[in-house]
C-alpha cells in the first residue's frame, strides 16, 4: 500500500486528475486545487488518523480529487455525485492513476437517505458547494447528508465569510464543531462571471464530530 | 461497482417499504486488483451485511468462494479474509442493472457507475421539501 506517500508525492499525483469538461455553474462545478487537498488529506491522516484503513466518502465529489486522494493513502473511497459527467471523467482519472479502492455512485446528495444506508462510513471529506450565490442553503444539506452518513467524523470546506452560520448549525445539530484550518485557495477562472483570470477564496476546514 | 457498494446501497421508499437488497444484474464483469487492507477487512466486518454480499455473489454467479455463513474467528482465517477482500473490493461490476425488491425500479450501471438518481416525479413521492438547485 502507498500509505507512506509524502505530501509532495500526493500532490504530484493529484496534478494529474482531470477537472471538468463543461463546468455547470449551478452545481460550482470547479476542482479543489491539488495542492490544497494533498496536504488537507495528508494533514487529517497524521493529525486525525481518519484516513488510512477507513471508509470514507466524499459528497459532491466531481471528478474524484478528495476521493482518489484519500485512496492514495489508504483509505476505501465512495464519491457520490449528481453529475454523471463528472464521474465519467473521475472513472477515467483512476485508471490513469492506478487506482482501484474508490467506487463511484451517481445521486442526488439532497436525497441520500433513499439510496445509501446510513451509518457505514467512518470519515466524510468534501468540498461542497458554498451556497452564497443562488444556491442558497445548498451547504447545510451537504453537512445534513454527512451526518446521516457518518459514524465519526466529518471534514468539510466552507467560505470563511459563512463560519458563524456553519458553526451555529453544528451547534444546534449538537456536533462538536471546530475550525481547523484557514485556507486560501486560488481558483482558476472557471466560470464567465469570473472577470480575473483567477480568484482568491478564503475557506474553512471545518471538522464535525458525530458521535452513535 | 464493487461488492461493498451493492452491501450499503439500497432503495428506500416513501411508504417505508425497504427496498434491500438490491437485485443485481451483471452483464459486463471487470476483474480489478485492490491492495489487501487487513485493518479496513476488520472494521467492515462488523458494518457488513453478509448474507447480502453472499447473495450479490450468487446473482452473478460466483458464489462458491466464500461460505454462506459467516465463519466463527474468520478474521484470524488468512484464506478467508484474502477471499472477502477479493468479493468485496476486486469485482468490478462495469455494466447491469440494480433491481428495487419492492417495486421493481431498475437503476442502471453503466461504466462502472450505478446511477440511483430518482426522477421529479420520484423524488417528490420521496421529499416533500422543495428542491433548490
Amino acid at each position: 500500500m502507498c500509505t507512506g506517500l509524502s505530501e509532495k508525492e500526493l500532490y504530484i499525483s493529484l496534478s494529474q486528475i482531470d477537472g471538468y469538461h463543461s463546468p455547470k455553474l449551478y452545481l460550482e462545478q470547479y476542482i479543489t486545487p491539488p495542492n490544497i487537498a494533498a496536504t488537507i488529506i495528508k494533514f487529517i491522516d497524521e493529525e486525525y488518523q481518519d484516513i488510512r484503513g477507513k471508509n470514507l466518502l466524499d459528497l459532491g465529489c466531481g471528478t474524484g480529487m478528495l476521493s482518489i486522494g484519500s485512496c492514495l493513502l489508504g483509505s476505501h473511497s465512495f464519491g457520490i455525485d449528481v453529475c454523471q459527467r463528472a464521474l465519467g471523467v473521475a472513472r477515467e482519472n483512476i485508471s490513469r492513476l492506478g487506482v482501484n479502492d474508490v467506487d463511484f455512485i451517481c445521486g442526488d446528495i439532497t436525497n441520500i437517505k433513499q439510496f445509501f444506508i446510513p451509518k457505514k462510513i467512518d470519515t466524510v471529506l468534501m468540498n461542497p458547494p458554498f451556497g452564497t450565490k443562488d444556491n442558497y442553503g445548498i451547504d447545510i444539506k451537504f453537512i445534513d447528508a454527512a451526518i446521516s452518513v457518518s459514524c465519526n467524523s466529518i471534514y468539510s470546506l466552507h467560505k470563511t465569510t459563512t463560519r458563524k452560520h456553519i458553526l451555529e448549525f453544528g451547534e444546534m445539530r449538537k456536533l462538536q464543531t471546530n475550525v481547523l484550518a484557514e485556507i486560501r485557495f486560488n481558483i482558476d477562472n472557471t466560470f464567465k462571471f469570473h472577470k480575473k483570470k483567477s480568484v482568491d477564496i478564503d475557506v474553512d476546514l471545518i471538522k464535525f464530530e458525530v458521535c452513535d | 461497482m464493487k461488492l461493498i457498494t451493492h452491501n450499503i446501497l439500497q432503495n428506500n421508499m416513501k411508504d417505508g417499504k425497504k427496498g434491500y437488497p438490491l437485485v443485481l444484474q451483471a452483464t459486463k464483469i471487470d476483474k480489478v486488483i485492490a491492495e489487501f487492507n487487513q485493518e479496513f477487512l476488520l472494521r467492515m466486518l462488523d458494518r457488513l451485511e453478509y448474507h447480502v454480499l453472499i447473495h450479490a455473489l450468487e446473482m452473478i454467479g460466483m458464489k462458491d468462494f466464500l461460505p454462506i455463513i459467516l465463519p466463527e474467528n474468520c478474521s484470524e482465517d488468512e484464506a478467508f479474509m484474502k477471499n472477502l477482500h477479493h468479493a468485496l473490493l476486486e469485482i468490478d461490476i462495469i455494466e447491469g442493472e440494480l433491481i428495487c425488491p419492492e417495486s421493481g425500479r431498475k437503476f442502471p450501471i453503466k461504466d462502472g457507475i450505478p446511477n440511483m438518481l430518482l426522477t421529479d416525479e420520484e423524488e417528490m413521492a420521496v421529499d416533500s421539501e422543495p428542491k433548490s438547485k
